[in-house]
């Protein structure tokens, strides 16, 4: 009687403390070590998006500029449409660096949650920790420092349609991508989830 | 060989140093400045349109775009950017008015040093008074197809963005054709002013916001 019960307690328990993000899909063991983000992934291509962020009810508009430098690293440029530059990153291995930022955004909490997001948008070779499937989707898991990251591919296309982060329990920021033209993500949408912060990118094609 | 090589570099490095042209004498920069000023003495609105290019060492090629620029003495300029995207912004009074794709801002530019610099840079950049400004160091030089004013800002929070202005003026017309901003990398704006109309009825609908 007692291994009954302890047989139909740990499926439960264990289905209540999967995250959400997951819910309902099975865990697989994965074939692979890493996952392909394709929408940066090429050096000879400049990227270019009209952006527009949403804090709150206050916005703020621009372009942002994305470069491929190496295998490793992007750099990533915010400036004004009259060509003024705002914000300059390059980031790869796991760190950010300002190259230069105007003094209105040059502030550490600011700098710290663009750069993760887009160094989010813009990770291309993401180690795998774990696998899930369901219905036509599959999610990878990975850890990025103190959070994980979930990537949802949609079969048999293989298209990376979205990335879920979270930390401390909770799903904090939701990427989703639009594919467009030769290999670029024609929309990226960033939504964080605990904070009134919204991130559209829509590409210019230059 | 040796001395062919130093002739080579030694044209090189002059043409470099005078890109812009050769340096005006004094007479020359006096009858430059009241040319200028006769020209612009009489102007009450200008229009035309534009395209610009912003070029940066990490890009394979410039980002261009375009639109119209409208001015109206004594201080009030708009820059109406149509391709590739629907963007405006309006300088007045010390305000900078933003219409991003039908998403509307407004900000008072007064407490921000550096985009009250800017505004003012641009409002005189179209009047073409820019080089009597106190805030930089000017110098002028003749080139085969235009005069040019360069000008290199004193402030040391300014010279952070902004490393040297080069506006570029018709010989005959002293009409301004061409606006260069570069930054202190060497990453570059080039705005190319073309169709240029002085005193054209603009109406307040020109400058709503």
């Amino acid at each position: 009687m007692r291994f009954l019960l302890i047989s139909l307690l740990v499926p439960l328990l264990l289905q209540a403390c999967s995250p959400a993000t997951t819910k309902g899909m099975t865990e697989q063991r994965s074939a692979v070590a890493t996952v392909n983000n394709p929408y940066f992934s090429r050096t000879d291509v400049d990227y270019l998006y009209k952006m527009n962020i949403q804090f709150g009810d206050r916005n703020f508009g621009g372009l942002l500029v994305v470069k491929k430098l190496d295998d490793q690293r992007h750099r990533v440029v915010l400036m004004g449409e009259m060509g003024n530059k705002f914000l300059d990153l390059t980031m790869g291995q796991g760190r950010t660096v300002k190259n230069f930022a105007i003094p209105e955004l040059d502030k550490r909490p600011l700098i710290h949650v663009l750069g993760t997001d887009l160094a989010m948008m813009v990770h291309e070779n993401v180690p795998v920790r774990g696998e899930f499937e369901a219905d036509g989707t599959a999610v990878f898991l990975s850890r990025q420092g103190e959070g994980r990251q979930y990537l949802f591919f949609a079969r048999p296309t293989g298209e990376l349609q979205r990335v879920v982060r979270r930390g401390y329990g909770k799903e904090r920021v939701e990427l989703k991508f639009t594919p467009g033209a030769e290999g670029s993500a024609s929309h990226i949408t960033i939504t964080h989830l605990t904070r009134p912060l919204t991130i559209d990118l829509d590409r210019i094609n230059n | 060989m040796r001395n062919v090589l130093i002739t080579l570099l030694t044209c090189c490095f002059v043409q470099a140093a005078f890109a812009q042209g050769a340096p005006m004498s004094k007479a020359q920069g006096e009858q430059f400045e009241q040319e200028l000023l006769k020209s612009t003495a009489n102007t009450r609105t200008l229009q035309s349109d534009f395209t610009q290019y912003k070029h940066m060492d990490l890009l394979t090629k410039d980002i261009v775009s375009s639109g119209t620029m409208s001015f109206r003495s004594p201080n009030t300029v708009k820059w109406a950017y149509t391709k590739p995207y629907d963007y405006s912004i309006i300088f007045k009074d010390g305000m900078m008015k933003v219409n991003d794709g039908g998403r509307k801002s407004e900000m008072d530019i007064g407490s921000h040093k550096l985009l009250a610099q800017v505004s003012d840079m641009m409002t005189k950049s179209v009047r073409g008074d820019l080089f009597k400004d106190p805030a930089f160091n000017v110098s002028l030089f003749s080139g085969p197809k235009y005069d040019v004013v360069v000008l290199k800002p004193k402030d040391k929070e300014l010279a952070g963005y902004v490393k040297q202005l080069e506006l570029n003026f018709g010989k005959e017309d002293r009409k301004i054709v061409e606006l260069k901003i570069i930054e202190p990398g060497d990453d570059h704006t080039r705005i190319v002013i073309s169709n240029l109309k002085t005193n054209p009825a603009l109406d307040d609908a020109v400058f709503a916001h």
